[in-house]
């Protein structure tokens, strides 16, 4: 113990500066009575993991090696009469996947926070191919693509390190200041889709991504005031900003060029200031008001049009309009509430929340955009391509009125509206109004813990104005004499008229003979009626059970279900451009519909056991979710009629997932401070999807001059994992 | 081209209240004294006859602070929160001592906001579970250790403080209500909450924010940047919904789609997109246009390209 506490006091004074100074506080016998308990909690084990652990589905967000692991550690020392402590948590931690932190301070007054946290995030794509990374982002194919059909397939993995570093400050009762450092790496790859028009090829996107982020704030309180001021600075750095790859169709097409290029995602910085303040007026009424300007900006040089050699050597290859975009976004959000009192059982909310994106990036004119690397663009009045970049931008404003009722003390309810209004730019719909009332009834026995919670709700959004043809600012020269314009009345599903009905019923009862049970009920009905295209309805239900119930005074029992439905349909109409020899075909015989459908089901139970005097602790608990998807599409015209062209409207394959997920373990207490512990874990997921399952065949050739695809071969995610560990523990 | 939206003016208005908020820092503090606590007792006393739980307030933060930080004598020791013991030690009626079981939620939250109105707590009046009825007690206990019992779902979380919280983990407190999603995080498709890589306080701060839902940022998308800067921009090509709102393709909460979609591409894409062309074809199950990343096998810069040549997307 003397170890221990030399070690404590050692680290905080690195941690806390001079800590002999003189304390306030209770007398000194008093406040030895009040000393927090100096506790350490270290388990250590031995994993082992049998069965699919290669697939990437199992490793998805976890690295589960073989070996020795340390379950957890949790330290916890303070120095006696100082106030100041020590504290270390640890958990699942091994080389690669590891979650640590250190706090170390003086109680209430400062503290310095340190965490690691590394998150491993395999996607569940295997990479299958015979590219080689020459330089950064910049992939060669020396065998050809022939070559890929007879590659080896290995995960694609993502890696996480994130550092946080706290400063905590409390140097009075009014005041707090807080600076907080975390800088993230990203490291690894993630597949990407590239094309040359309709040839696609994947490819494995080299992430080295850095984001470091700056947080600085200071609060003023006072029993009636508070104050509060930060400061939010997030830099981002891509150190692969360009992604080049070798065609690997070109053997079967000479006319797709030999080599592509990508855009990665660039260099960014984001700013935020916030300020926010809060204020005990006469009457019980409580105004608080925020008020936080930033920016999103963006200047990485743009790449050239096209990586083909020959075209760029063209006399007629268009220069740039500018050589980076200057991207520049200045937000501003508002929100001011005022709550409030009239008599002892009623109370009000008034709120005004505002958020505006003000998009000042320059609006770019390309007179001669290059769409495809094989070809420049073609100067005639049938086909102008001339394209201008749109800033986007909105304002979101709401404003909500709260009227409480609260007749006794276990009861509320409530009666709400809300007004909410978009006003954006270069969208479909410039301005839009949503009015939304409902009620709410909660009832809560704090005595005994029952509860119910009622909610229903009622919105309507009207569109000032639908303009399907806004896009058409993106082309100044119109959109060519091939193609269309869009569906007048197409609605798209966040701008249109809307009518969304929201209801919900969560009910806890404690104690009904012994048993625990807590239920609830969603329902949620959004109808676009004017929408003769697009999102017709968007339908979702969901009723959740959980209960609990103890067989004896040491074994309980707890099971829970939940099962959700969506539905959503939407309208389209099959249209093809026009080309030399074909003419438009735009005709309402050529309408389709489709209706998609989720079910899906989530079971769980559970028994919790404490034995021998509680010496023994059981515990498992067995969950499985259960899903499934139906897509159904009808072509709603007339085969028989000249023109009809919905040829593909056909219902697609019924698709499935299920995630079962069994977790046993067996705690004994050798000693009151010594324990083992042994888990048993098992895991077994398995899909069902058409995508998935049509892309393991590929990569596929076809003959020269047809769409060509490689993909990287993505397999079902499938697997079967048990993981057994036997673990010690031991508390000091 | 010139379309700005148009900022209105009871937003400067507003500005100006603010100002006229700070503007009244200068206000005496109301004396925030409980009746009756001139003469205070210390917790010493109480654990003559309270032992189980003044052990429990003597390991915690709060015994450590008061006295320390906090000089008042209304936060002191056990008074702090169940006001002045006063009568209760000379009568040993225990209808003279605040009592947390069955008190009405106002009573319970303004014992906790007179040291906890501040930080996250600034904006808990008026927020969406202070007005449902909820209160500190729902979530939080000083006295009793969770029920193992009660250990609902099974998740690993990760290592946070100590908040006292009223279940194992800070995830099992939330699906106390949340059913749903509780099951939404078995799903295929999820965020790393069930490997204890997130928590629900990742995202949301349940007692309150200033903007909706209850999230930390001052929109969705401020949010998801915290985590996928590479997707912030601005873009010299940007995909207006993806701009605006991240759940109007995602749901963060769990889903059987891939990449957390609403729906499945490509309907969740030929929702808006009926120009012509290919995106406007119903797509038969075996058209290689569906196959694995479906859409974005080619238009793969979704959130936004910065490429002179890539409007639509694709580079």
């Amino acid at each position: 113990m003397a170890t221990k506490r030399m070690l404590s006091a050692a680290l905080l004074l690195c941690a806390c500066g001079p800590a002999a100074q003189s304390q306030d506080g209770p007398a000194p016998e008093v406040q030895r009575l009040r000393e927090p308990p100096q506790k350490t909690t270290v388990e250590i084990g031995v994993r082992v993991a049998a069965g699919d652990t290669g697939v990437a589905k199992f490793s998805e967000y976890r690295d589960l090696p073989n070996g020795i692991f340390i379950r957890n550690l949790n330290f916890f020392s303070a120095l006696p009469l100082s106030g100041y402590y020590l504290h270390l948590r640890t958990r699942e931690n091994s080389e690669r996947d590891l979650q640590s932190v250190l706090t170390a301070g003086a109680f209430g007054r400062r503290k310095i926070v340190i965490s690691w946290d590394r998150l491993f995030h395999t996607v569940p794509t295997l990479g299958r191919n015979t590219y080689q990374l020459t330089a950064p982002g910049k992939y060669v194919l020396p065998g050809g693509f022939q070559a890929l059909q007879g590659a080896a397939s290995q995960n694609l993995p993502l890696k996480r390190d994130a550092v946080g570093f706290g400063i905590f400050l409390t140097p009075r009762e009014s005041w707090d200041f807080r600076m907080q450092y975390s800088p993230e790496k990203q490291a690894g790859y993630r597949p990407v889709g590239n094309n040359f028009m309709f040839t696609a090829v994947e490819l494995p996107e080299p992430v080295q991504y850095r984001t470091d982020d700056l947080k600085l704030s200071a609060e003023f309180a006072r029993p009636r005031l508070v104050a509060q001021a930060s400061s939010q600075t997030s830099l981002f750095h891509n150190d692969v900003t360009t992604l080049e790859w070798t065609g690997p169709f070109q053997q079967n097409d000479p006319a797709i060029p030999s080599s592509g290029r990508k855009a990665l995602a660039p260099n960014n910085e984001a700013q935020n200031f916030t300020f926010a303040g809060a204020l005990d007026l006469a009457r019980a009424a409580r105004l608080v008001a925020t008020v936080s300007p930033g920016w999103m900006r963006q200047n990485a040089a743009f790449v050239p049009f096209t990586s083909n050699t020959f075209l760029q050597a063209q006399p007629n290859y268009p220069a740039l309009p500018a050589a980076s975009l200057n991207g520049d976004r200045q937000t501003l959000m508002m929100n001011y509430l005022l709550t409030g009192r009239v008599k002892k059982q009623f109370s009000y909310d008034l709120r005004y929340r505002a958020y505006r994106l003000d998009n000042q990036t320059p609006s770019l004119l390309f007179s001669n955009y290059v769409i495809t690397d094989s070809e420049l663009p073609l100067s005639t009045p049938a086909a102008p391509r001339s394209r201008r970049n749109l800033p986007y931008g909105y304002t979101r404003q709401s404003f909500d009125a709260d009227w409480i009722w609260a007749p006794n003390k276990t009861s509320s309810a409530k009666v709400f509206y809300q007004w909410e209004s978009w006003d954006r730019t270069f969208r479909d719909v410039l301005h839009s109004d949503e009015h939304t009332a409902g009620a709410s009834w909660d009832w809560t026995d704090r005595g005994g813990g029952w509860g119910v919670q009622a909610l229903l709700q009622h919105g309507l959004r009207r569109p000032r104005q639908y303009n399907a043809g806004s896009i058409d600012n993106a082309f100044p020269a119109g959109t060519g004499f091939f193609t269309l314009s869009q569906l007048p009345r197409l609605r798209r599903f966040d701008e249109a008229e809307r009518s969304r009905t929201y209801g919900s019923v969560t009910v806890q009862a404690p104690q009904i003979r012994s048993l625990q049970l807590s239920s609830s009920y969603h329902v949620d009905r959004s109808f676009f009626n004017q929408s003769g295209y697009g999102d017709l309805f968007d339908l979702s239900d969901s009723v959740s059970c959980d209960l609990s119930y103890p067989l004896s005074k040491r074994v309980s029992v707890f099971a829970d279900y939940t099962f959700e439905r969506l539905h959503y349909a939407l309208r389209d109409r099959q249209r093809l451009d026009a080309a030399p020899t074909v003419p438009f075909n735009d005709s309402a015989n050529n309408d389709w519909e489709s209706n998609i459908r989720d079910w899906i089901h989530t079971w769980g139970a559970g028994v919790n056991a404490g034995l021998l005097r509680n010496r023994l602790t059981l515990d498992a608990y067995y969950s499985f979710s259960q899903g499934a998807n139906t897509t159904a599409t009808v072509a709603l015209g007339n085969p028989a009629l000249a023109g009809f062209l919905v040829s593909s409207a056909e219902d697609y394959p019924r698709l499935s997932n299920r995630f079962q997920r069994l977790t046993a373990s067996a705690k004994f207490a050798l000693k009151d401070n010594l324990f083992y512990r042994i888990q048993y874990e098992y895991e077994r997921y398995g899909e069902i999807d058409l995508a998935l399952d049509r892309a393991t065949l590929l990569p596929e050739l076809t003959a020269a001059g047809a769409a060509n695809a490689g993909f990287l071969g993505m397999t079902l995610p499938r697997y079967r994992v048990q993981i057994w560990s036997f673990s010690l523990g031991y508390s000091f | 081209m010139a379309q700005r939206a148009s900022w209105p003016r009871l937003n400067r208005s507003l500005c100006a209240l603010l100002v006229w908020g700070v503007g009244l820092t200068g206000l005496p503090a109301q004396q925030n004294v409980v009746p009756g606590s001139v003469v205070s007792v210390a917790p010493e006393t109480c654990r003559r006859c309270h032992a189980e739980y003044y052990e429990t307030w003597a390991g915690s933060t709060h015994a450590q602070v008061s006295g320390r930080l906090f000089k008042s004598p209304e936060k002191q020791g056990c008074e702090s929160c169940h006001g002045s013991g006063v009568e209760h030690v000379q009568s040993g009626n225990r209808g003279l001592i605040r009592r947390f079981t069955g008190m009405p939620a106002e009573i319970v939250e303004s014992a906790c906001l007179q040291c906890h109105q501040r930080g996250k707590r600034l904006y808990w009046r008026g927020s969406a579970h202070e007005t449902r009825n909820i209160t500190c007690t729902n979530c939080h206990t000083l006295h009793k250790k969770p029920d193992p019992a009660q250990h609902l779902s099974r998740f690993l979380e990760k290592p946070l403080e100590t908040r006292l919280l009223a279940r194992q983990t800070a995830m099992e407190v939330c699906f106390q209500c949340h059913l749903l999603q509780k099951a939404q995080m078995q799903r295929s498709s999820h965020m790393p909450l069930r490997e204890g890589k997130l928590t629900c306080v990742d995202c949301h701060n349940p007692h309150g924010t200033a903007t909706p839902k209850l999230l930390l940022e001052n929109s969705v998308n401020d949010l998801c940047y915290r985590c996928h800067a590479e997707k912030r921009g601005p873009f010299l090509w940007e995909h207006p919904p993806a701009a605006e709102n991240c759940l109007n393709c995602h749901t963060p909460h769990g889903s059987t789609n891939e990449k957390l979609l609403t729906v499945r591409a490509p309907r969740l894409c030929q929702r808006c997109h009926m120009r012509g062309g290919h995106s406007t074809l119903p797509q038969s199950a075996t058209n290689r246009l569906i196959y694995n990343l479906v859409c974005t096998n080619c238009h793969s810069q979704i959130h936004g390209s910065n490429h002179p040549s890539g409007a639509r997307l694709q580079r």
